[in-house]
């Protein structure tokens, strides 16, 4: 799971959950594999996420690295700034882990890079 | 063909597509492609449709039928015109008959940087794909030579994969992820239920060394609307919703429409037509069927009696207004 997946997923189709984001990570296993660099595409991104949820994220599995914790002016502009958000969005993976509902605690197994966020008949 | 419209009207038509052809005429030549063309009128999907041609540009059924007559106005016609041109009969006695395409002259000559369709499909070929496919989830393989044209479309007409990012509902064992990540797109997110089919997806992406696809183990009807309107380009193979699921695949179409900000490429039974076209309006979406396909299923189940089921299928453009 990367972390831009991350950036969407809730835990709010659950019954009583009202918000359910952001799901805490639990990281047990983490990767950063190389992804080709594509400038345009995560300037693109950067206006949709939630930034704060992106950058605790990554705090939490420990690969912020050097990523600013605001959005710098004018990114489109610079590309310092753009890969590293490009790593952390895209080349940093959880292989291995939970996400944890924030409201009822429900632990949403992460394993071999696959978030399984099926939910029992019950909790509908 | 609207014949009530008057003379002059007709023939000023008539010009403008002329005109406006002979322009394609030139953009062709200069982008040294036109000698492709002649004899594919149009970017027809499916392997059903192939036709094989002998020296004079003809199909070789058609060769075979025709007077000398016929051949000699065909051949004129073919070397002195760049229209497309049939041998059959009229009732006005013509030898043969111009053909207008049907296609919308300037999509097929917008083109978009893309991947060779022949390198698509030898890739999307070694996509492995389900060892026991389940009936309950209407698991059916999408064949290489159906995913490889439907992804090259998207990408080579419309341009909806390079630097986007793209959605992959029911997404399977993977290949229309592979195809949209072989063709450039910023990063892919496969959503699919069955975990047999993810462990298959997961090797497949690796095999392929593809590392810009996600995939989530998540019921499609239970996509939280954090997913909404986030995804440029969504593309599927739904369950067609026969046996034990009717309905399935317009609930995969609405919740597409809701991911997507732009475009939703999926197939559906052409039975169904007049209905997805209308809940597609019902959606805010505008549906284009972009091709007719022959579904050539394999006897994946025990219920299918013969060896293989040709279904037909429309190949859809929803574009979301």
């Amino acid at each position: 799971m990367k972390l831009l997946t991350h950036n969407m997923l809730t835990s709010k189709c659950m019954k009583g959950v009202t918000v359910g984001y952001p799901l805490k990570i639990n990281a047990f296993d983490v990767k950063v594999s190389e992804v080709d660099f594509n400038p345009e595409f995560v300037s693109r991104i950067i206006p949709k996420l939630d930034w704060n949820v992106l950058y605790n994220a990554a705090e939490s599995i420990g690969q912020v690295e050097d990523m600013p914790k605001s959005i710098v002016d004018d990114y489109e502009n610079n590309t310092d700034f753009l890969k590293k958000v490009h790593r952390v969005l895209l080349e940093v993976e959880v292989i291995n882990g939970e996400l944890v509902c924030p409201e009822t605690g429900r632990k949403f197994p992460i394993s071999n890079g696959i978030p399984n966020m099926l939910l029992n008949e019950d909790e509908v | 063909m609207a014949f009530s419209q008057p003379n002059a009207q007709r023939e000023l038509t008539n010009r403008k597509i002329l005109e406006e052809l002979q322009l394609k005429k030139q953009l062709l030549l200069k982008q040294g492609v036109a000698s492709t063309l002649n004899s594919s009128a149009l970017p027809v999907l499916g392997s059903s449709n192939i036709v094989t041609t002998n020296s004079d540009g003809l199909p070789n059924s058609v060769a075979a039928n025709i007077s000398s007559t016929q051949r000699a106005a065909l051949q004129q016609a073919n070397s002195q015109s760049m229209g497309f041109f049939i041998t059959q009969d009229s009732s006005f006695g013509n030898l043969i008959l111009p053909v207008i395409p049907r296609f919308e002259p300037n999509k097929l000559f917008i083109m978009f940087p893309c991947m060779k369709l022949k390198h698509l499909q030898e890739l999307l070929e070694d996509v492995e794909v389900f060892e026991k496919p389940k009936i309950h989830l209407e698991q059916y393989v999408t064949p290489s030579h159906l995913s490889s044209h439907m992804m090259y479309t998207i990408q080579s007409q419309y341009g909806d994969l390079k630097d986007k990012l793209v959605a992959d509902l029911g997404s399977g064992c993977g290949s229309l992820s592979v195809g949209a990540s072989v063709l450039g797109a910023g990063m892919v997110v496969g959503f699919e239920i069955d975990q047999d089919a993810l462990e298959i997806f997961r090797r497949n992406m690796e095999d392929q060394e593809l590392f810009n696809v996600d995939v989530i183990n998540m019921d499609v009807f239970h996509i939280p609307s954090n997913f909404y309107k986030q995804f440029d380009t969504v593309v599927m193979n739904p369950p067609f919703g026969t046996k034990y699921n009717s309905g399935i695949d317009m609930q995969f179409l609405k919740t597409a429409l809701q991911l997507s900000t732009h475009a939703v490429y999926s197939l559906h039974k052409t039975s169904t037509r007049k209905h997805v076209i209308k809940i597609a309006e019902q959606c805010g979406a505008n549906a284009e069927v972009l091709a007719e396909l022959r579904y050539d299923l394999p006897s994946t189940y025990k219920f299918h009696k013969r060896k293989s089921v040709d279904i037909e299928v429309d190949f859809y453009r929803f574009l979301i207004s």
